[in-house]
């Protein structure tokens, strides 16, 4: 379409869908990928665990019942759905954390896990629900294109709506980022160093998981990007998070771009990106784990 | 001027179990002690009381004749530096990015290490022998080169006192003599070490003073010649000791002569 091929600026119809249209999906798609892989990284990090991704702590799920809930009882509106979506992806989170501090099993980083996999269990059988109550016809497909993720239907509003949030959260992420390699530290050691464990570690992991909040609510469920990018991203920087983060943020901002013109572009109609971006990022986790491993850096 | 002085200190993670119980000893500046005892004595707890990750239940702790209370964690990061008997390391940093790390103290919330952080930790390295590591993985080492890493770590800090939780525990002869080298050197800066160990004639070899806790109560403490008496070690460690001071450092065997503890 027009975004690939020369096109005419003075043309109105072409103005109209590069302006209005592409534009916007374009800066989502790349805060998308951004959010999600930085996201990713700081979690992997602070909970030190190259398997986390963002989908943990009951962000996702969360999202995902928020919208079913606003699709059954309050009409199609995207402005509602996105909103309600937004609020229960961190409700999910402060729940996971509330309950990960009532739990009496483990260590700190593994409660937060196991609540997060509670939660989220909780919210996708609230969703599993909804979707029974949903109108066949008319609501079930809704809810179901909304969870396979995807960025149709971008708009200047939802580029606005988020843009503070997500860029705020992300600058001040950027600029801790060699601090966040002390809370990989085993716990008494970062606290020798003088860091206050839990406050920075509930304080980064906010930071990490609003601007995934924010992106969800407009693109329904997107997985993958931020397991895998993080890797490749330690992958070619080195584990420290002053180089790897801005990695993490650049790959994960180019390849957000990349599955979101596949999916635009691929096929007559729209691929869902939550589809694409698990296949391209399960291919890639599988080449990349069986390229031989580095030994010095 | 004392470096560090504990009175009385009682602790338990469970109640009515009591881990460490009316412990008490004195450090001064520039000294070394050496805490040994058996498995599950205290000895960690104790360290971690000391950094006070843990809050001890009844006693007072002093580091410069000043109320442990009284330091912000930011002051007590600039004079306590710990090193743990175990350190995971969850990802694959380089020895010199690890060693780094000890330079948080001194930086911003929102600065990174400079130039100046980079010649601290290569001294640090240089000063444990392991400088020619420093672009090597951490986990691609040996558990010795870790161990002298770490120490590195808590040396690039440069703080007033040295907590090391067994730093002897992975070392081969010829590694267990350059850290007792490091630990002397150290001491010689001025630096008050405390370390744990389970062996004594190591202890022999460094420090000016012992204490030997078991089941969180203190057996025994003072210099290292008061200490290391053939009645008191055989009464801690219920075998029958030997100990040899002839050579000016007490030497420990068992009693048939043949090894040494």
């Amino acid at each position: 379409m027009g975004f690939l091929s020369p096109g005419d600026l003075s043309d109105p119809l072409f103005q109209n869908l590069t302006l209005n249209y592409r534009l916007p999906r374009l800066i989502l798609a790349m805060l998308l990928g951004m959010s999600l892989s930085a996201s990713g990284f700081v979690l992997q990090m602070i909970f030190q665990n190259p398997l986390v991704e963002p989908g943990f702590l009951g962000v996702s799920q969360g999202a995902a019942f928020g919208a079913a809930l606003a699709i059954i009882f309050f009409g199609s509106s995207l402005i509602v759905a996105e909103v309600a979506a937004s609020l229960f992806s961190l409700l999910g989170l402060f729940l996971s954390v509330f309950l990960a501090r009532k739990l009496r099993y483990g260590g700190w980083v593994l409660r937060l896990i196991l609540a997060g996999i509670a939660i989220s269990a909780f919210f996708s059988a609230g969703v599993g629900v909804l979707k029974y109550l949903a109108d066949p016809l008319k609501q079930l497909p809704e809810i179901t294109f909304w969870l396979l993720g995807g960025l149709w239907g971008s708009s200047w509003s939802q580029v606005i709506f988020i843009f503070s949030p997500v860029l705020l959260c992300l600058a001040v992420l950027f600029s801790f980022r060699w601090r966040i390699n002390l809370l990989t530290l085993e716990e008494s050691t970062a606290f020798s160093l003088g860091v206050r464990v839990s406050r920075e570690r509930i304080l980064v992991l906010l930071l990490a998981v609003i601007p995934v909040a924010a992106m969800v609510s407009i693109s329904g469920i997107v997985s993958w990007i931020g397991l895998i990018i993080p890797h490749i991203a330690r992958r070619i920087s080195g584990a420290n998070a002053q180089f790897a983060l801005p990695s993490s943020l650049l790959l994960g901002g180019a390849f957000g771009l990349i599955c979101d013109t596949v999916a635009r572009t691929a096929l007559a109609g729209e691929i869902p990106l939550g589809i694409l971006t698990s296949l391209l990022g399960a291919v890639l986790f599988l080449i990349f784990l069986s390229l031989p491993q580095r030994r010095t850096g | 001027m004392r470096a560090l002085c504990a009175s009385n200190l009682f602790f338990s993670y469970e109640k009515d179990r009591p881990v460490l119980q009316d412990l008490s000893l004195e450090v001064r500046e520039g000294e070394i002690l050496a805490i040994l005892g058996p498995n599950g004595s205290g000895k960690t707890t104790f360290l971690h009381l000391l950094l006070r990750e843990l809050r001890p239940e009844g006693g007072d702790i002093y580091f410069f004749e000043r109320p442990a209370s009284s330091y912000s964690r930011k002051e007590l990061s600039l004079i306590l530096a710990l090193a743990r008997q175990e350190e995971r390391v969850a990802f694959q940093f380089t020895v010199l990015e690890y060693v780094l790390m000890g330079r948080a103290p001194y930086l911003r919330p929102l600065e990174a290490p400079g130039k100046k952080d980079l010649e601290v930790a290569f001294e640090a390295l240089k000063a444990t022998g392991m400088e020619s590591l420093y672009n090597r993985y951490l986990t691609a080492l040996s558990g010795g080169e870790r161990q002298l890493v770490i120490i590195a770590r808590t040396i690039a800090q440069n703080p007033r006192i040295f907590l090391l939780d067994e730093p002897l525990a992975h070392l081969d002869l010829k590694n267990q003599k350059r850290l007792l080298d490091i630990l002397l050197d150290l001491k010689k800066r001025g630096k008050t070490i405390v370390f744990t160990t389970h062996d004594p004639n190591s202890a022999a070899l460094v420090a000016d003073r012992v204490l030997i806790i078991s089941n969180g109560k203190s057996l025994a403490f003072g210099e290292v010649r008061q200490v290391f008496q053939r009645e008191v070690l055989s009464a801690v460690y219920g075998v029958k000791l030997e100990v040899d001071s002839k050579s000016g450092r007490p030497l420990i065997y068992l009693e048939n002569g043949t090894s040494r503890v």
